[in-house]
């Protein structure tokens, strides 16, 4: 079967039997009008019924269309940086969001992409500045801060 | 007449130094996000949006459109220079325009498009400026069972118009709507779908969805693959003067690839890259030459790019007239309206009249900037491309992080883009489509309210959808609209038979 049509299907599947559980006690009709279940339960009906479809559609067509996942260094290059994205959360309240900015763009220019040190230091030192300029110092949006004041 | 009185206070509105400045800096913006691979107008406009913030609502919406019609000014660069389109609705660009820059002729190639997307840019904004009030007209007689069958044929059409499975688009549409039930029924204020956690209470926003799908997802796709340093073919002022021959040739493509682009991009949910595909397929088989398509034809270009541009301003007659967004890009434009706190709908056209036509004339003014920018300054926009890639995709990762904290100060958010991000990649990696998903967050609580009002009119019967004229034929639409793609396969099967047939 194809897995490029199978997998969403059964995520879809999955999804779909999430909003109906997560909308059991809710009301479905409410005296004369549509209550709050009532929208989320047609929709999960789609979404079983056109995950269906598109397995049967999957089944039909045959073969085993997989995706083109990347080769070694390229996955790595995704894993790593998703990572970083991630460590920027919990690190920004305690570094700043600035600071937690510059740190994961060396460390994807100069580590992850394998891109000489010094531009990498002097692009995320400069994008910093620039974030800094345009949302704080300009839109005033208040950013974390952390030890040293960005 | 009228329309040109309102269109003549809309100058009067777009022409203040603050909006021209915004409008500037839209089109300028728009035009580098257009060069940017990995980043396209819909992403482009959500990260840019807190940038908007503290300043009035017209100049808002000037800058953030400039950023859309700025961005299909800006792709042809990148799909002509280096072969890789900037954006999607180029990518027809680059078949043919990259092959003319091989040839030594990628200034004829940028010329061309430059000049046909502000001409198509100027024609589509002035039928805009008619088409909208009769449109806006019609709308008034709307009511609750017509706006639930406008929003619907908006989600049915992006399945049944776009490229790839419908299936599989209308599944994203519904993954679309499931992410816009999560927080707090607009009726009745009961929680839903929150499980619990209290950042859920106000639902998923907009823009973490629109930013992580389509700005990190795209980041993280690119990253698959080690980017060598592009090398743009050089361009010179002198080489962007245009023959009479090549007038002659393109002159046809210029109006077949407007009209076709115009009338793609007033369909809801379709927008500029199904209009650049039709054109170049259609003007392929009205060309006396196809052969030369796909090796250097350069009214392949003209019609792709007049297309992508016209289809861009057409998405807008849906979104101003109706409050239904025509494209993914006017999805986070609309969604921009309701953050700046104007209710979008066909009421906008009186309520807010000078942001409209303020806006329809800054459009204008934006193509006339653009043309400006592309013509004797291309060369200097293409020097962008001789940064590496690998420079700019950290910056673009990290202002989507600070765009997605921007909107709502929480590192909850934060978190929901890097997730929606990784759909995206994930998204990408299994053929599916993106657009549906916006598309139906935007219009989820339209849908839901306008559903439930008409029920609630009907004293719960379906049949209101079929009594009044309007929300008839629009249901017919829908159907029409969702069976479109089994006759579409039905058809390619029976040509597939008449081949083998004949073999």
């Amino acid at each position: 079967m194809r897995v490029v049509d199978v997998a969403p299907a059964a995520v879809m599947l999955g999804l779909s039997a999430v909003v109906l559980v997560g909308t059991r006690e809710l009301p479905y009709w409410v005296d004369f009008t549509p209550g709050p279940a009532f929208l989320p339960r047609w929709i999960a009906g789609a979404g079983v019924l056109l995950s269906v479809i598109l397995l049967v559609q999957a089944w039909r067509a045959g073969g085993a269309a997989r995706p083109e996942w990347p080769e070694r260094f390229g996955a790595i290059r995704v894993l790593l940086t998703t990572g970083g994205l991630i460590l920027c959360v919990p690190l920004a309240p305690y570094l700043g969001f600035v600071a937690t900015t510059v740190v994961f763009m060396v460390a994807m220019m100069a580590g992850i992409l394998r891109r000489r040190l010094l531009p990498s230091l002097i692009t995320a030192v400069v994008t910093g500045g620039l974030i800094y300029v345009v949302f704080v110092w300009w839109l005033k949006v208040a950013l974390p801060f952390g030890p040293l004041g960005i | 007449m009228e329309t040109l009185s309102l269109l003549g206070h809309g100058f009067s509105t777009a022409l203040t130094p603050g909006n021209l400045f915004a409008t500037f800096i839209g089109c300028l913006l728009g035009q580098f996000i257009g060069i940017l691979p990995g980043i396209g107008p819909a992403a482009g406009i959500a990260l840019l949006l807190p940038i908007t913030f503290g300043v009035n609502a017209t100049t808002a919406l000037m800058m953030l459109s400039g950023i859309m019609y700025g961005a299909m000014y800006g792709g042809t660069l990148t799909s002509v220079l280096i072969n890789v389109p900037g954006e999607a609705a180029s990518v027809m660009t680059a078949v043919d325009g990259y092959q003319l820059a091989k040839q030594g002729r990628a200034g004829a190639a940028l010329s061309v498009a430059a000049i046909g997307s502000f001409l198509a840019g100027i024609g589509a904004v002035l039928l805009l400026a008619f088409l909208c009030p009769l449109l806006g007209g019609v709308a008034l007689k709307f009511n609750a069972p017509e706006f639930f069958l406008l929003a619907t044929l908006g989600l049915t059409m992006t399945a049944s118009l776009g490229s790839g499975s419908a299936v599989k688009a209308l599944l994203m549409a519904v993954f679309g709507l499931m992410i816009a039930l999560v927080g707090t029924d607009p009726m009745v204020g009961t929680v839903r779908l929150t499980f619990g956690e209290i950042e859920l209470m106000d639902g998923i926003d907009f823009i973490p969805v629109a930013v992580g799908i389509f700005g990190i997802g795209e980041v993280l796709s690119s990253l698959e693959v080690s980017q060598a340093d592009a090398v743009p073919i050089k361009t010179k002022l002198k080489d962007l003067w245009l023959t009479g021959k090549d007038w002659a040739d393109c002159r046809m493509a210029i109006l077949r690839g407007g009209v076709v682009g115009f009338l793609v991009g007033l369909m809801p949910g379709v927008g500029p890259v199904v209009a650049s595909m039709l054109a170049y397929v259609i003007e392929r088989r009205a060309s006396k030459h196809p052969e030369r398509f796909g090796k250097g034809a350069l009214d392949a270009v003209a019609a792709a790019e007049y297309a992508n541009n016209s289809a861009v301003h057409g998405a807008m007659v849906p979104m101003l007239a109706l409050g239904i967004p025509g494209s993914a890009a006017t999805a986070v434009l609309l969604a921009a309206l309701v953050l700046l706190g104007i209710r979008p709908g066909p009421m906008l056209m009186t309520q807010q009249a000078d942001l409209v036509w303020g806006l329809i004339a800054s459009m204008l003014i934006g193509n006339v900037m653009l043309i400006f920018m592309n013509l004797p300054f291309a060369p200097a926009f293409a020097a962008v491309l001789k940064v590496p890639y690998d420079y700019l995709a950290p910056g673009i990762l990290v202002v989507s992080l600070v765009g997605a904290f921007a909107t709502t100060l929480s590192l909850f958010n934060v978190g929901i883009t890097i997730l929606f991000g990784v759909i995206g990649y994930l998204m990408m990696k299994f053929n599916l489509p993106r657009a549906p998903i916006v598309l139906a967050i935007v219009l989820a609580p339209m849908m839901e309210s306008a559903l439930r009002q008409s029920l609630m009119l009907s004293s719960g019967s379906p049949l209101i959808f079929v009594q009044r004229p309007i929300a008839a034929v629009l249901l017919v639409l829908v159907l029409v609209s969702l069976s479109l793609p089994f006759f579409r396969r039905k058809t390619v099967e029976a040509k597939g038979d008449e081949l083998d047939g004949t073999v």
